[in-house]
């Protein structure tokens, strides 16, 4: 009997060691209760998320090591997480874990359902808090990021659609300047077309992002209730104007001017740069990479067409801003603030966006040396800038807040695909907007009041 | 014209070391040719090489006259039981003794008929719907062969077929083996490393010993006149006992310990030399007593009761000879004995080479039959 | 007590102990606790829990804010979009599971006998068992690129019109299946090619004295004998048809028009990129129960044919 009992004994013990080494893999490294953790060297480090790859990344790692070179009491880490959706999703499932992101960047498609998620500070209070200046931001980009009052991200990196164009090639074609509407452009590349055999004038992917700027270019809403920010948006109101874009789109199809890359934007890229077709519409982001790519052949960069007879509205600062986890420790949350403090700085905005597309979003950084060179020398970066400068600011040009964007962006890309492969303009964006309607529905009801 | 003539046939795997050297046969139709030899000794490589699952490295086969080296298994009008009997365990008996028929396109009811006739003669009939792991290793030994009745190949080639059963099972179908081929007239050519099975079933029958033919022969032909002293030893149970002798004076030292005085027939009837191998039958050497000619004296090592014969065994020499004496004799171990061996009994085989100087003359058992 | 003395055995003692016995957890329960609790904690929690979080509307953060029954079910099966995806899935598992099976099968038995060189091709045709579905859909998508890739280029240069592999409704799904057939055969062929090797040289042999050809022995002999292999090569492959995501997140992300929207596809967009986990819950629990079921047919409808040596 008492072997049986020492075998009992036994047997708990072992299967209690082997639960507990186990659990021990899944625990964290020194974290203290706090959330936050020290490095080596003894300073708060704060952990930033975000969705900058390649050349993009390098310029943000620069800006990063720069904060952390300036003081000793932070030191910011930063971690890609993948794609702005990508890593929201996880900053939703991590609900404010040990590890969690204390400063996280967001795409523009993604502030409502930040907001809705009660996960992130407002920036309007932090910057009463800690006095930050925030006259010389960007008042379309404040706008755009504004709710009810309340700033809830800071903007970051700004960037709005452009038309990107072979300027060797449509010069060479006898257009010097690049028109400013779809009809205009329509002629212009039948020009190319004539003069040039082996190039398609027109390169085009299904963006969402470019198609509800365009909309909103064209003085429409995309959702209603005034682009969600009045109440919340319950429906899609953007079909003239997409219905017009698609119709354009269609018919340099139909000439056979273009060519589709379906949803790929590197592809389209890349297509440029080796010169298989002429033009194409995308974020301004990419600007200083397409134009390092385009060793053998001027880049330009004109602003988005708008139908002929329309007076372009201007567009909602896009691209991506940083938003403040809440419930951080104060220590914690002065370190966020003084890394928002420099990388707002128009210097250090100056230098991220001459090496990127993106462009400042504070005014001081216009001033400055590095970027008043660098436009002088590449003036296409500027073009993207202006644009959004130039825009109009109203509820409009606020741009849409809506917590189902990214699925309205699908459902637009896939019928802007149906479009390239035959389908009929009026069936493809009645598809869109019925898949996009019941989405919202379904996610408003799910809201937490 | 023979049913099968293999001339100098030689078959290598690299070209450097030769698994089979120089061999030369023929089988006879209606023939139960029996391969015999220990393991790695190349039989079962020339079975395969005669069914065309081997290629031929040089040499001629000839089957039916027909020259048939490069010639396919399936041109060669044979079938094969292997010693694994190679059944499919997913058809059921019917279909594995059926197996192949439909290939060469039988008719349906001819296939039927077959099949019935087979199971009859193999005793399968109540098995025919089982599947293979249902049956008994005998069974499933009767099914092979009745796959290879039913094809009705004039050839048969056998692969140790009988390796897998226990010895009582063994017995029996060695029994139904042979009478099966000499009721349907097969030429069969069947490999074993049994040299029980070799004797019993044999018509003739070929050692081969490292890939060399050592003698080809009948049964008693290989038992009586060994061509040498590897065949001597192999066949026949107890093993032949082999010894050195040399010739001092008129006596025969045997394994330099063991005298035995000779005859003067005994000496006229040496062969040429004073130095062989000799060997001698279990049977052969009897049970002396003392002062007649030819007796030497021995040591016993140790006896085995059988009930109806002793074997005694007792050194000469470092060999160990075995003796059989039908009857039960009370023999203690350890104790002298006398025993009778006679000159003219003995196999004379060249010291060093092994080859047979002359057989032995006197076989026990025959001159009572011969009249 | 005497007991003591007998200890090897269970102790039979008096009524009591017999009862104290039955009391206490016998050990091997105590040995499985671990294993038994990841199990528990990995499987069966989430699943328990995603079929809970299937019935209610869920914020963005995943929490449960509104219990709606099955209105989650019924939006899905009313959704075109949803049927669809169902739709393309049946037809991409049409496309690529008997392809898959049938040529690592014919390489398999092709590359089978030991000839020298043999090596070279085996190595070959296992090879894409190595290959991560990121690292073959980057570099099958530079074959794709409309102008740049290989295959375009050659058409090309042979007069025809490049085809949009993955931008045209009409080819993207068969661009994709061709893709997933190339990157399943490794593992196909390996499975196969080790049931292959268990089946004795002396059956083929019979087949080679009995005059049969190539098909003749793979019809009658080969197949039925490496059928263990080829039903879980079969039920392996459709149930991972079922759950592919990974080529269609990387080439395709869904389109053309949702012509490679496959339902694990589908599942994500809506849980990750729409937070809507309520109805992405509910896909899973349909994605379960149709995988379930088509396994469970294909079961039945095969099992009578796979003989177990």
């Amino acid at each position: 009997m008492k072997k049986h009992v020492c075998k009992k004994i036994a047997a708990l013990l072992l299967s209690a060691l082997l639960l507990v080494t186990l659990f021990a893999g899944c625990s964290n490294g020194s974290s203290d209760g706090s959330g936050a953790s020290t490095s080596d060297s003894g300073k708060l480090q704060i952990q930033f998320w975000h969705s900058m790859s390649g050349n993009t990344q390098e310029a943000l790692d620069a800006v990063v090591a720069g904060f952390n070179e300036s003081q000793d009491q932070y030191e910011v880490v930063a971690t890609n997480q993948g794609t702005y959706d990508e890593s929201t999703g996880k900053f939703f499932n991590m609900a404010g874990g040990s590890d969690s992101a204390h400063i996280i960047q967001i795409g523009e498609q993604n502030l409502q359902s930040m907001i809705d998620s009660g996960m992130i500070a407002s920036v309007s209070d932090l910057i009463e808090t800690y006095s930050f200046d925030d006259s010389d931001l960007l008042e379309q980009e404040v706008n755009f990021y504004t709710v009810d009052g309340d700033m809830w991200a800071m903007p970051f990196n700004c960037s709005t659609p452009v038309v990107y164009y072979n300027k060797t090639v449509f010069d060479a074609a006898g257009v010097t300047e690049f028109p400013t509407t779809f009809e205009g452009i329509t002629e212009a590349a039948q020009k190319v077309a004539e003069s040039n055999d082996s190039i398609t004038p027109v390169g085009m992917y299904a963006y969402g992002y470019a198609l509800d700027q365009m909309v909103i270019n064209m003085g429409g809403y995309v959702i209603n209730n005034e682009n969600g920010r009045a109440d919340r948006a319950t429906e899609v109101s953007y079909q003239d104007q997409i219905t017009q874009i698609y119709n354009w789109i269609k018919d340099l199809q139909d000439q056979e001017l273009l060519l589709n890359y379906g949803s790929d934007g590197t592809n389209t890229i890349s297509g440029f740069t080796q010169q298989q077709v002429g033009m194409f519409i995308a974020s301004s982001a990419s600007c200083r990479n397409v134009i390092d790519s385009s060793t053998d052949f001027e880049v330009g960069v004109a602003n988005l067409p708008v139908p002929e007879g329309t007076e372009p509205e201007g567009v909602y600062g896009g691209g991506g801003a940083l938003c403040v986890a809440t419930g951080l420790d104060e220590d914690v949350e002065a370190g966020v603030m003084e890394f928002l403090t420099y990388a707002t700085s128009p210097e250090v905005q100056a230098t991220w966006a001459v090496s990127t597309g993106y462009f400042p979003i504070c005014n001081g950084a216009y001033e400055t040396e590095t970027l008043t060179s660098t436009y002088e020398e590449l003036p296409q970066l500027q073009v993207a800038a202006d644009q959004l400068l130039n825009s109009n600011v109203n509820s409009i040009t606020a741009g849409p807040l809506l917590s189902q964007l990214p699925q309205l962006r699908t459902d637009l890309q896939t019928a802007l695909e149906a479009v390239f492969n035959g389908s009929d303009v009026e069936s493809a964006v009645a598809q869109a907007v019925e898949s996009t309607n019941s989405a919202i529905a379904s996610a408003n009801q799910g809201v937490a009041e | 014209m023979s049913k099968i003539e293999i001339r100098d046939l030689t078959k290598s795997y690299d070209g450097t070391l030769n698994i089979l050297e120089k061999i030369s046969l023929d089988v006879e139709e209606g023939e139960f040719y029996v391969l015999v030899g220990p393991s790695g000794c190349g039989k079962s490589t020339l079975l395969r090489i005669i069914a065309g699952l081997e290629k031929i490295t040089s040499g001629t086969l000839k089957i039916d006259g027909k020259l048939a080296n490069n010639m396919l298994p399936k041109d060669r009008n044979l079938s094969m039981v292997f010693q694994n009997y190679a059944l499919y365990p997913h058809m059921t008996v019917k279909d594995n003794i059926l197996f192949g028929l439909d290939v060469k396109k039988v008719p349906k009811d001819e296939q039927k008929r077959r099949l019935d006739e087979a199971a009859e003669m193999l005793g399968l009939t109540p098995y025919l719907k089982r599947k293979p792991r249902e049956l008994s290793g005998g069974q499933r030994q009767r099914v092979a062969l009745a796959r290879s009745v039913c094809s009705q190949s004039p050839i048969c080639l056998m692969d140790e077929p009988l390796s897998n059963l226990d010895a009582k099972l063994r017995g029996q179908m060695r029994t139904e083996i042979r009478r099966l081929q000499k009721k349907l007239g097969l030429t069969v050519i069947y490999v074993t490393h049994d040299q029980v099975e070799a004797m019993t079933m044999g018509d003739r029958i070929m050692v081969l010993h490292g890939g060399k033919i050592q003698q080809t022969g009948t049964p008693l032909e290989l038992y009586n006149k060994p061509a040498n002293t590897f065949v001597a030893g192999f066949i026949g149970s107890p093993q032949m006992n082999l010894v050195q002798a040399k010739r001092v004076g008129s006596t025969l030292v045997l394994g330099d310990s063991v005298t035995l005085p000779l005859s003067g027939e005994e000496i006229a009837n040496l062969p040429q030399g004073n130095q062989w191998q000799i060997g001698i039958r279990a049977e052969q050497i009897e049970p002396a007593s003392t002062g007649t000619e030819g007796v030497c004296r021995v040591k016993v090592v140790n006896t085995e009761m059988m009930g109806n014969e002793t074997q005694v065994l007792f050194e000469v020499g470092d060999a160990l000879f075995t003796a059989r004496w039908t009857g039960q004799y009370l023999i203690s171990i350890g104790s002298d004995l006398a025993v009778h061996l006679s000159a003219n009994d003995f196999h004379f085989f060249d010291a060093e080479k092994g080859t047979l100087i002359r057989p032995a003359l006197h076989i026990k058992g025959r001159a009572a039959l011969s009249a | 007590m005497t007991l003591e003395k007998t200890a090897p055995t269970m102790p039979q003692g008096t009524e009591e102990e017999v009862v104290e016995a039955k009391k206490r957890l016998p050990v091997w329960v105590i040995y499985l606790l671990p294993s038994m609790l990841i199990f528990i904690l990995f499987t069966i929690y989430p699943f328990v829990k995603t079929v809970i979080t299937s019935f209610f509307a869920t914020s963005t953060t995943g929490s449960l804010t509104q219990f709606v029954g099955l209105q989650n079910y019924i939006d899905l099966f009313t959704n075109g979009n949803y049927l669809q995806s169902l739709g393309t899935t049946f037809l991409y598992t049409i496309l690529t599971v008997p392809l898959t099976v049938i040529i690592s099968l014919l390489l398999a038995v092709l590359s089978a006998e030991d000839r020298p060189g043999m090596g070279v091709f085996r190595t070959i045709f296992s090879s894409t068992m190595g290959i991560s579905v990121a690292a073959g859909s980057v570099f099958w998508n530079l074959l794709f690129h409309p102008t740049a890739g290989l295959l375009n280029q050659v058409i090309r240069w042979f007069g025809g019109q490049p085809i949009g592999w993955l931008t045209d409704t009409h080819y993207a799904i068969f661009a994709i299946s061709a893709v997933s057939i190339w990157m399943n055969i490794g593992f196909s062929y390996l499975v196969l090619m080790g049931g292959l090797k268990n089946i004795d040289d002396s059956h083929y042999e019979s087949v080679e004295i009995v005059g049969g050809g190539f098909f003749y022995r793979l019809r009658k002999v080969t197949i039925p004998l490496i059928s263990p292999s080829l039903f879980f090569v079969c039920t392996i492959s459709l149930i991972n048809a079922f759950q592919s995501f990974g080529l269609i997140d990387m080439l395709t992300s869904g389109g053309p028009n949702n012509s490679t929207n496959l339902m694990v596809y589908q599942l994500y967009q809506d849980a990750f990129v729409n937070f809507r986990i309520g109805s992405a819950s509910a896909q899973g629990i349909i994605l379960f129960v149709l995988i379930f079921l088509i396994s469970q047919l294909q079961t039945k409808l095969t099992e009578r044919l796979v003989t177990y040596q």
